[in-house]
């Protein structure tokens, strides 16, 4: 499997015990014997083997490794295996003892700290850390952990200080004042990651590319301050940054507000999703195939804007609110406690008993004022509107009542001519049902894909942002009075946009 | 002798220029034959004939400045251009025609051509001054066995005149234009380079530059209003650099140049006297960088000045008295004497020749061993990527003071399945600090194109094989694992590479050149030469007949490459034994 380890004691011609001077001695001999002009690749392995047995720490190591060599990389590689299938707690028997043969690999120690803290195992992870910290107190990798590690196990203080640490003995690299910004923005101190940020910045001593992974942790910071206003302001600076950088760099700063505003869309918060999304337009277009994506965060931010508007508007009958919420459910796979296709079965239902001049005047009013939830249940609703229409036409009184309503009824400048084009625009080259291009910014699955048609519940864990409007129980929607003849065409019309769902 | 075991170096100074050989073990210094003494210039010229001279003959016939050539070396591996009358010269181009000098003062010492050398390179040279290096020696018909450091090479000369010395070696290379300080340590006859560092600027040129602007400061005060012409200011330069020599040995000097400038309708002379205190002062802020020098390098080492056990003091400038105190007096021991500043460089060379070709063999006792180190780390461009984050390092493929030669190999990935292009690119790392921003690029790079798309949607992977060879150059090839695809690194930056086509036309200019040298005698040499081997009765005496005939028409009809050619076959017969 491997190339046999090269035997350095053997190649010099020394016993395992030779001192730093024996080893140097021999060296010196057998490069005269092989010098770079006669013998290069001899020469070159002979530098090897005096820079390895000189240096104690890779000395160990290479003993270590002739000595156990291949049990070690048995180990390594069954640990290795277990890390990819993501069986954490299977990989900590080997790596531990890989330990037991060689104790001072610390590339493997800290392996094993890594495992415990994903194995949920925080505690023993600190332990091991520590032990790191001790062994090599200026590492900055072994600090930034044990603060990570500490943080996650409730010891504040403690982490801070170890993200402190690391932070000392960064070298100029940026990642350690990265991670403690992170770390005090989850602690709700945004003014102190702030400065954190600025110090990651600097670190290195100049504001240049580099630093753009720190500047990228600013809207983290701010999204969790609920700092929204910043967030322009964030992406203004990393497009400062990057001015005159490769157009590449560009794409990937964009990338990761996409990458944001894709999180913020399956925690259902459109609002702010949309304002990363804006972030991210300011630094690069957005690419072809994440059109469908876009439209689609935009959409959702529009509906429950929307559906926040339509919970009080009195001028739209509550079947039909009934109709456009279900398709908003279906539609943002959102979780709810009913079931949704009996309840719009019920809502069609008791469309069927309205008066069908209001249910034209209303579907007109959901096309002009809400065109986001329109498009989204355009096909329903317009058939409900031909079968009110055909009603209607066979019946003038109900049109006297309908053009005293609408009078009444039109909301501000819309007309029904303007409502149609205003229709129309909003709706153009929009996938109102089939689901939108499910290709995603990140590795991260969005429940976009999921969502197939309209009306179905999803399988999604409870959202944490603002909720759609509650709907209304049945009892409520349904006012009396109906036409038989009505009932009998709206059946129909029920009946061919379930079967249709 | 065999020609091809001669074992010879060459200095390929910047102001000076020596061709060492070894004879009996024991470096030599070849003197020219004109001047009797081994210290040629760097210099070449076109006379009054609009025929080429060079070295001190270049310097005695030629007074026109525009057809003079100095100190092509510093364009070294750039692509500055020299105007030699009409011909039109690249540094590598001007070095070519100062190695033919040298080797017409071997060959005219040693009775046989000089075909292969050591030559030597400061230790601050990168990869495109060494590979311009080389092409000068391949443009001159000089095969270059190897190229090696000028401080290592100095050090190699103390190696074998002290076999048995063990312990640190600090060198102190001053020359004309640069300083190169580099610490040593032998250990069993095997000279190990520690560290090396130099200060590009630094060197006898800033001294008289100093001396220089001196006289023209006290001269302008007398004569307020008078504007020397160039040709004046080169006289200037000549009289202070002599004027800075002469302050070596006495305590004062005087810089004089007659008819230096008009000056309210008279012509002035320029006379300023200097003594050696004054002088000292002036210097005094080089020789404070020197020492700075001195400093850093020992730091890069992890050394302090207590650990040097032998100080030695090459180049020119060395002979400098204050230059030699402030050196002695900082580190605190005595310079070590039998070294010679001038000569210990190519005496060097040619001990690396020796141990190179197999005549010095390294195994026996009283030889000395080289193992030489890089200055710089090495590395390439890549993307890092880590879950979310991507970000472009410097991944090092050799860390600075690494012995050289090293060979390592290192995989890597594409960044994407349908990746159809991968571009390479070498960086240096000149501050050590490993972080990209910090790193110039080399000019060495390399791309590999129509990569076809991976299946299984894993992007393809990268294997890379670096390698640092002795002579400082770096060879990359990356191959595109499982596609048969793979580039090998190579020269990139457009303005300095050369075709073969280049290279050739190149070659032809420079023997054209050196035809109409009247030093190039060598042809008129070798046929009477040849013409006495036949009157002895050589045993090839017809063939040899035959190429000279073939000689003489081709030099009638100018036709280089074909003199070169039949020259060699001259050659070659006659050095038979
Ligand atoms: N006796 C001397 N006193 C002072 N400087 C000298 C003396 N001899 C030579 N130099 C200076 O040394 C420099 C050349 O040194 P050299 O080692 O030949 O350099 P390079 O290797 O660059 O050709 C020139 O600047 C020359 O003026």
């Amino acid at each position: 499997m491997t190339e046999r380890v090269l035997d350095y004691f053997e190649l010099l011609g020394v016993d395992r015990t030779a001192s730093p001077d024996e080893i140097k001695r021999a060296w010196a001999r057998q490069v005269r014997i092989h010098t770079p002009d006669k013998d290069p690749k001899r020469n070159h392995e002979l530098n090897q083997a005096k820079a390895t047995l000189l240096d104690p720490k890779a000395r160990k190591a290479y003993e270590a490794t002739l000595d156990y060599g291949e049990e070690i990389e048995d180990l390594l590689a069954e640990a290795e295996a277990a890390i990819k299938a993501e069986e954490w707690d299977d990989a900590v028997g080997p790596l531990k003892e890989v330990l037991a043969l060689y104790p001072d690999d610390d590339a493997t120690r800290f392996k094993l700290a890594v495992v415990l803290y994903r194995a949920d195992r925080e505690r023993e992870s600190a332990d091991v850390l520590w032990g790191l910290v001790r062994r090599e107190p200026n590492s900055s990798l072994y600090y930034h952990w044990l603060g990570i590690v500490l943080a996650e196990l409730g010891d504040t203080t403690v982490a801070e200080w170890a993200h402190r640490e690391a932070c000392k003995f960064s070298q100029g690299d940026s990642e350690p004042f990265i991670a403690l910004a992170r770390f005090l923005a989850t602690n709700g101190r945004a003014e102190q990651a702030e400065q954190a940020i600025e110090e990651a910045v600097h670190a290195d001593g100049k504001v240049d590319v580099s630093d753009l992974n720190a500047l990228l942790e600013l809207p983290f910071i701010h999204l969790a301050a609920k700092k929204y206003g910043m967030i322009e302001r964030d992406a203004q600076r990393v497009r400062q940054l990057l001015a005159g950088a490769d157009p590449g760099l560009l794409e990937f700063a964009a990338f990761r507000f996409m990458d944001i505003a894709d999180k913020l869309l399956q925690a259902d918060r459109y609002t702010e999703a949309v304002l990363f999304l804006d972030a991210a337009t300011q630094l690069a277009p957005i690419p072809e195939d994440l059109r469908g994506w876009e439209r689609r965060v935009r959409l959702l931010a529009q509906i429950v804007q929307e559906l926040g508007r339509l919970k009080d508007d009195d001028l739209v009958l509550p079947g039909l609110k009934g109709v456009v919420h279900c398709y908003a459910i279906g539609f943002a796979g959102w979780k709810v406690d009913f079931d949704v296709q009996e309840y719009f079965e019920e809502c069609l239902d008791g469309l069927d008993t309205s008066n069908q001049y209001t249910v034209l005047c209303d579907v007109e009013r959901l096309a002009a004022a809400y065109p986001g939830l329109y498009s989204l249940a355009a096909e329903t609703l317009r058939e409900i509107e031909q079968v009110s229409k055909a009603h209607v036409q066979r019946n003038p009184y109900l049109a006297l009542a309908s053009t005293r309503r609408r009078t009444v009824s039109a909301p501000g400048p819309a007309t029904s001519a303007a409502s149609q084009t205003q229709h129309a625009s909003a709706t153009k080259g929009q996938p109102t049902q089939a689901a939108p291009a499910a290709s995603q910014p990140t590795q991260a699955t969005s429940a976009a894909s999921k969502t197939q048609a309209a009306p179905a519940t999803s399988s999604q864990p409870q959202p944490a942002g603002p909720r759609p409007p509650e709907p209304r129980r049945a009892e409520e929607v349904f006012p009396p009075g109906c036409s038989l003849a009505l009932v009998f065409f709206l059946l129909i019309a029920v009946l061919i946009v379930v079967s249709q769902i | 002798m065999n020609s091809s075991e001669l074992a010879i170096g060459i200095d390929l100074g910047t102001s000076t220029s020596i061709l060492s050989v070894l004879r009996d073990g024991k470096p030599f210094a070849i003197p020219d034959p004109q001047t009797k003494t081994p210290i040629v210039p760097s210099v070449v010229g076109l006379n009054r004939r609009g025929e080429l001279e060079a070295g001190q003959a270049a310097l005695n016939a030629v007074t026109d400045p525009t057809r003079l050539i100095r100190e092509a070396k510093r364009a070294m591996g750039t692509s500055t251009t020299f105007q030699l009358g009409q011909h039109t010269l690249r540094a590598e181009e001007v070095a070519a025609l100062v190695l033919r000098k040298m080797a017409a003062v071997g060959e005219s010492y040693l009775g046989v051509p000089v075909r292969k050398a050591v030559i030597t390179v400061p230790a601050y040279f990168g990869d495109l001054e060494r590979r311009a290096t080389l092409r000068a020696a391949e443009l001159a018909g000089i095969g270059a066995i190897r190229l090696i450091s000028e401080p290592v090479a100095a050090a190699a000369a103390f190696g074998l005149d002290n076999h048995s010395f063990e312990g640190t070696v600090l060198v102190f290379d001053m020359g004309g234009g640069t300083l190169d300080v580099t610490l040593l340590e032998m250990i069993e006859g095997v000279l190990e380079v520690k560290a090396s560092h130099g200060d590009k600027h630094l060197g006898g040129k800033d001294i008289d530059e100093i001396l220089m602007n001196h006289a023209l400061a006290e001269f302008r005060r007398e004569h307020p209003g008078a504007e020397p012409s160039q040709a004046a200011m080169e006289r200037l330069k000549r009289a202070a650099e002599s004027a800075k020599k002469m302050l070596s040995e006495s305590e004062v000097a005087d810089i004089v140049v007659e008819n230096f400038a008009a000056h309210e309708g008279d012509v002035a002379e320029l006379c300023v006297t200097v003594e050696r205190r004054q002088f000292e002062s002036l210097i005094r802020p080089l020789i404070d960088r020197a020492i700075q020098t001195v400093d850093q390098t020992l730091d890069k080492a992890g050394a302090s000045k207590g650990d040097i056990d032998r100080l030695l003091l090459v180049g020119g400038a060395t002979y400098i008295p204050a230059i030699r105190e402030a050196v002695v007096r900082h580190i605190g021991k005595p310079a070590l004497s039998g070294v010679d500043p001038d000569l210990a460089v190519s005496q060097g060379a040619a001990i690396s020749a020796g141990l190179a070709l197999g005549t010095l063999d390294s195994t026996r006792e009283q030889t000395v061993a080289i193992v030489d180190s890089n200055t710089h780390g090495i590395g390439v461009r890549v993307l890092h990527i880590e879950e979310y984050d991507a970000y472009p390092t410097y991944d090092e493929l050799i860390a600075p003071n690494t012995p050289i030669p090293y060979f390592t190999k290192r995989m890597y990935s594409l960044l994407r399945p349908d990746q159809t292009e991968l571009e390479m690119h070498v960086f240096q790392d000149v501050r050590n600090t490993k972080v990209l921003e910090d790193c110039v690029p080399t000019g060495v790079s390399g791309v590999i194109t129509d990569i076809p798309p991976a299946l299984y949607g894993e992007p393809h992977k990268v294997e890379v094989e670096f390698s640092y060879d002795q002579n400082h150059i770096v060879q990359i090839k990356a191959t595109v694992v499982g596609v048969g695809k793979s580039t090998t690194v190579r020269l990139h930056a457009d303005e300095l590479s050369q075709s073969d086509e280049e290279m050739a036309q190149a070659a032809r200019n420079i023997d054209q050149l050196w035809q109409s040298s009247p030093l190039a005698k060598t042809n008129e040499k070798l046929i009477e030469r040849a013409q006495t081997a036949i009157r002895e009765g050589h045993p090839k005496g017809e063939l040899i007949e035959a190429l000279v005939v073939e000689l003489k028409t081709k030099i009638s009809a100018n036709d280089a490459e074909g003199v070169r050619a039949t020259r060699q076959k001259l050659v070659d017969v006659l050095a038979e034994v």
